[in-house]
């Protein structure tokens, strides 16, 4: 029995034993038996390390270069360094699909073991079985990792070498264990509905498994847009990609969630948005999954994938989300609203920002599939461009933080005290921080980027106040580092926005470029040959006034399959990147290209979206410690 | 609103979603290089260059351990740019190579081969280019590798050393 | 008819959102358009009725024996093998734009025959034809 075949037995076997646990608890729930769950329990187990076996087999067939199975040969090869031979098995459409279903049979499985109402346990594991269930039978029909080649070849065709970098080693994983999570909120919430049991105990429970995929997606974006900065080497590291969209959408969704059940939890109040929030966050997640691999979209991210698949995602896509809606919509858990409500409450500010949110998210929603209905409806193709999301997302954002600045600082009920006591503090101390930066530091002065730093400051200055004022004992950090990381975020992305500069030009050794400020002087190069490349560096000295950075970008040349790639030479520090790329051209054959890129703050970016996870990641701790 | 109101109205927005993303999926716009790679070669039956009687069929791929399936044309010029290293690998290989003549005229082809080589086991003719868009080609030349009848790896454009190599590193 | 004072101010607050609403539709409609960016094949540019005052992209295969340079300016000819278009461009080359290959440029028309180019956009490999160019292929072949 080679490998493969016990990693596609593990998967059939999963298949009649999810079959199984869903038939005995339909008998449960019908009988109304929601005791001793051990054999339940038991069951879910099994499937949970079945699934494992069969992920960890499938990477063994990667690590011995089995080119018998079909994913192995066409993204292996056995000169690849064996973390990539590793990374391989889930970077190809099959594979990623097995880490899916195992995803979902991870949460499945961390969840039935843990503290919870055994009507609600029962619920929830049924509804989360059945999603495994429909993406095992997605998987094994339409896209098994173990499908054969006999005989079996000598060598494997090769992985695209732009995708052999550790960062998109641990990307995917990161990405998935956060939007495939929201699975199990969405099955909870649903149970919820269900019996009846949506409350603030409900509440309680769900904090931490909303908390948990949300730090994780969190990183995931990071990471993922931090590989796009160094690896595609044009100095960005968003460009409002369909792909990078489709992980926005569950994150905005799932921010939402996040703050609509504290509320839920503190309040009683807002349960049909936190109902509706837990399935449509999921919803997103879908989405994105059908996005990415469809077809639709073409994106050196998009996995190759063909229509037909394209057709069973979306239809399992809308069978879920139709039934999911179907049963809020009869089970909507409307509650009375509380009297004594006045607007200067923390809940109301909480519920103001979630509607943002949402707009955010529609905004987003909207680019990314207007190009894609409008070539199928009227054959037209066309691109959506950064400009329409920064337009419209900008002057909200910039309300999104002042709320986000005072909600914290409300109570939770009517205050009898003034409103927005704090602006007489925050608001001067944001104009004269933001004064000084734009007029000392900055050379582009303009009103959009004034009003950045006063909004992004003031939510600074606000949680800073937050921290210092607030009774020790109920001290919320974690929601403390990531409001602060946020608004660190936007700080460094608008003065790395509009500080950014560009150098382009076709440079021979020993030529030299002056402008902007910048001396770029062309070195020399050297050569260098490994196992499966070979690298031409570009020596480059840049200077500034009075620094001086030395850079050294190269171009690879890939055996197999041939590819060139472009490395990136970035030097940072606290104020900002030195970036350098160069390509080769076909027609300039005695001159090289020459990208230099003057990046502010990148590193601020970067440590705002830890932070930002940080916090997650500390009030995922804490929840978990509270039930 | 009452509950059987907002399901109605939940049904038609999704059937509408689904009709539109169907549209979508089913436009011929969508173009990726692997997109038929991992799936069974579709059935056709196609009349032999040489002589019309004979004719070729999928069915006899389906259980050949390694076919390479050539689409060309006597009227294009990559085709006899990559023709050399189609007659070499005839030459050292016992992978069978099968050429699908695409859109041209018989007399045509026939001269091409005659000139430039036959490095084919068998040819069959695609006059109006059909069976090859359901193999999935957009163009010519395009090359596919079939295990046991199932497309495992394909070249767009004119085919080249690093593709010769991946083929002969199927079996010794 | 006799309102309530609860009825009425409902009524406010719902006509209030739906003006919000419809300025928030209208200018995110028209941002989207104006921010839209169009894709056409030189024979489609041949049917257009005028020259488009927007950015838009141009995709074909460079023409072999068309790319030359002049000064700082790159000049070179998309076909679809239908119509062409002669490009101006004045920036680098990137790695994979060579004669005989596809190539997607984005920038304006100056007219029907000539298009000043920005950007050309990169591909990610040598195999990799944008769909929209296929497309424009694929019906000239088809014919």
């Amino acid at each position: 029995m080679t490998a493969g075949s016990i990693g596609n037995l593990a998967l059939i076997v999963c298949i009649i034993l999810n079959i199984y646990l869903i038939f005995s608890l339909t008998t449960r729930v019908r009988k109304k038996n929601f005791k001793d769950l051990k054999k339940i329990k038991f069951i879910n187990n099994s499937i949970f390390i079945l699934l494992l076996v069969s992920f960890l087999t499938l990477i063994y067939c990667f690590v011995i270069s089995d080119f018998a199975n079909v994913a192995v040969y066409q993204n292996s090869h056995t000169t690849k360094p064996l973390l990539y031979k590793i990374s391989g098995a889930w970077g190809n459409h099959e594979g990623s699909m097995v880490l899916f279903v195992l995803i979902l049979s991870l949460f499945s499985f961390l969840f039935s073991n843990s503290k919870v109402n055994e009507e609600l346990k029962i619920y929830t594991i049924f509804f989360q079985s059945i999603l495994i269930l429909i993406f095992l039978i997605f998987l094994i029909f339409t896209s098994n990792p173990f499908d054969q080649i006999d005989p079996k070849p000598l060598q494997g065709l090769g992985l695209t070498p732009i995708l052999q970098d550790p960062l998109l080693v641990i990307h995917p994983p990161f990405l998935y264990f956060g939007y495939v999570g929201f699975s199990l909120i969405f099955s909870f919430a649903l149970a919820g509905l269900v019996t009846n049991r949506f409350n603030s105990l409900w509440s309680k429970v769900s904090n931490f498994w909303i908390l948990l995929p949300w730090s994780s997606l969190t990183i995931g974006i990071g990471l993922g847009s931090f590989w796009a900065y160094y690896e595609l080497g044009w100095g960005g590291y968003w460009f409002w990609d369909p792909v990078e969209n489709a992980s926005l959408m569950p994150w905005l969704a799932a921010t939402a969630l996040l703050h609509s059940n504290i509320v839920t939890l503190k309040k009683d109040k807002l349960y049909s948005w936190t109902a509706l929030l837990s399935i449509f966050t999921f919803v997103m997640s879908l989405l994105g999954t059908f996005l990415v691999r469809s077809g639709v979209l073409n994106s050196v991210h998009a996995f190759a994938n063909d229509p037909y698949r394209g057709v069973y995602i979306l239809s399992i896509i809308l069978l879920i989300t139709f039934f999911s809606l179907v049963i809020f919509i009869i089970k909507d858990p409307k509650k009375s609203s509380i009297t004594n409500y006045s607007f200067f409450q923390r809940d109301n500010f909480i519920l103001i920002n979630n509607y943002f949110l949402i707009f955010f998210l529609s905004v987003v929603l909207v680019g990314t599939v207007y190009p894609i209905i409008l070539e199928a409806v009227l054959g037209q193709s066309i691109s959506v461009g950064p400009v329409y999301y920064n337009t419209i997302l900008t002057p909200f954002l910039f309300v999104f933080l002042f709320f986000m600045a005072h909600g914290p600082l409300l109570n939770w009920n009517k205050d009898k005290n003034i409103k927005l006591k704090n602006i007489k503090i925050f608001l001067p101390i944001s104009l004269i921080l933001s004064s000084i930066i734009i007029f000392v530091f900055l050379d582009y002065k303009n009103i959009i980027l004034f009003l950045a730093l006063i909004f992004s400051i003031y939510l600074i200055v606000s949680v800073i106040f937050d921290w210092i004022f607030q009774k020790k004992l109920n001290l919320n950090l974690g929601r403390l580092f990531s409001h602060l990381g946020f608004g660190l975020l936007i700080f460094s992305i608008f003065i790395n926005a509009y500080s950014s500069k560009e150098i382009n030009s076709a440079m021979k050794v020993g030529d030299e470029v002056k402008t902007q400020g910048f001396i770029i002087k062309f070195q020399g190069i050297n050569k260098i040959k490994k196992d499966n490349y070979e690298e031409i560096f570009g020596n480059f000295l840049v200077s500034k006034d009075n620094k001086q950075v030395q850079l050294t970008p190269s171009i690879r040349k890939y055996n197999q399959p041939v590819q060139f790639t472009s490395e990136t030479s970035i030097k940072s520090n606290f104020i900002t990147d030195y970036y350098f790329a160069i390509n080769l051209s076909e027609f300039e054959k005695d001159k090289i290209m020459v990208r230099f890129y003057y990046k502010p703050f990148m590193l601020w970016i970067w440590f705002s979206v830890l932070l930002i996870a940080f916090g997650g990641i500390y009030q995922t701790f804490r929840a978990r410690n509270e039930y | 609103m009452n509950i059987k109101y907002r399901i109605i109205i939940l049904t038609v927005t999704l059937l509408i979603i689904f009709a539109l993303f169907l549209k979508v999926l089913n436009s011929n716009k969508i173009y990726q290089p692997n997109q038929m790679i991992g799936k069974k070669i579709p059935e056709f039956i196609l009349e032999d260059l040489f002589d019309k009687k004979i004719k070729i069929s999928s069915k006899e791929l389906l259980d050949k351990d390694f076919v390479v399936i050539n689409i060309w044309a006597s009227w294009c010029i990559p085709c006899r740019v990559e023709h050399p290293l189609l007659m070499n690998l005839k030459k050292n290989n016992q992978i069978s190579i099968i050429g699908i003549n695409y859109k041209d005229e018989r007399i045509n082809a026939k001269n091409f081969l005659k000139t430039y080589g036959n490095p084919y086991q068998l040819v069959g003719v695609d006059s109006n280019g059909e069976v090859s868009i359901q193999l999935g080609a957009y163009g010519v030349p395009e090359t596919y590798v079939l295990n046991k009848g199932k497309i495992i790896f394909k070249n767009i454009g004119p085919i080249n050393e690093d593709f010769v190599t991946k083929i002969l590193q199927l079996k010794k | 008819m006799m309102f309530s004072k609860s009825a009425k101010n409902r009524l406010k607050f719902f006509i209030l959102l739906l003006i919000s609403a419809s300025i928030i539709i209208f200018f995110i409609y028209n941002n989207l358009k104006k921010n839209t960016v169009y894709f056409y094949a030189p024979q489609e540019i041949k049917n257009l009725s005028g020259v488009p005052a927007n950015k838009v992209r141009l995709g074909g295969l460079v023409k072999e024996g068309s790319l030359k340079k002049n000064n700082n300016t790159y000049i070179f000819v998309i076909t679809d093998l239908k119509n062409e278009i002669l490009v101006e461009y004045n920036g680098l080359l990137p790695n994979l734009f060579a004669e005989g290959k596809s190539a997607v440029v984005e920038g304006f028309l100056r007219d029907k025959k000539y298009f000043i180019a920005s950007t050309i956009l990169a591909k990610h490999d040598e195999n990799y034809m944008p769909p929209e160019v296929a497309n424009a292929l694929k019906q000239k072949k088809s014919k």
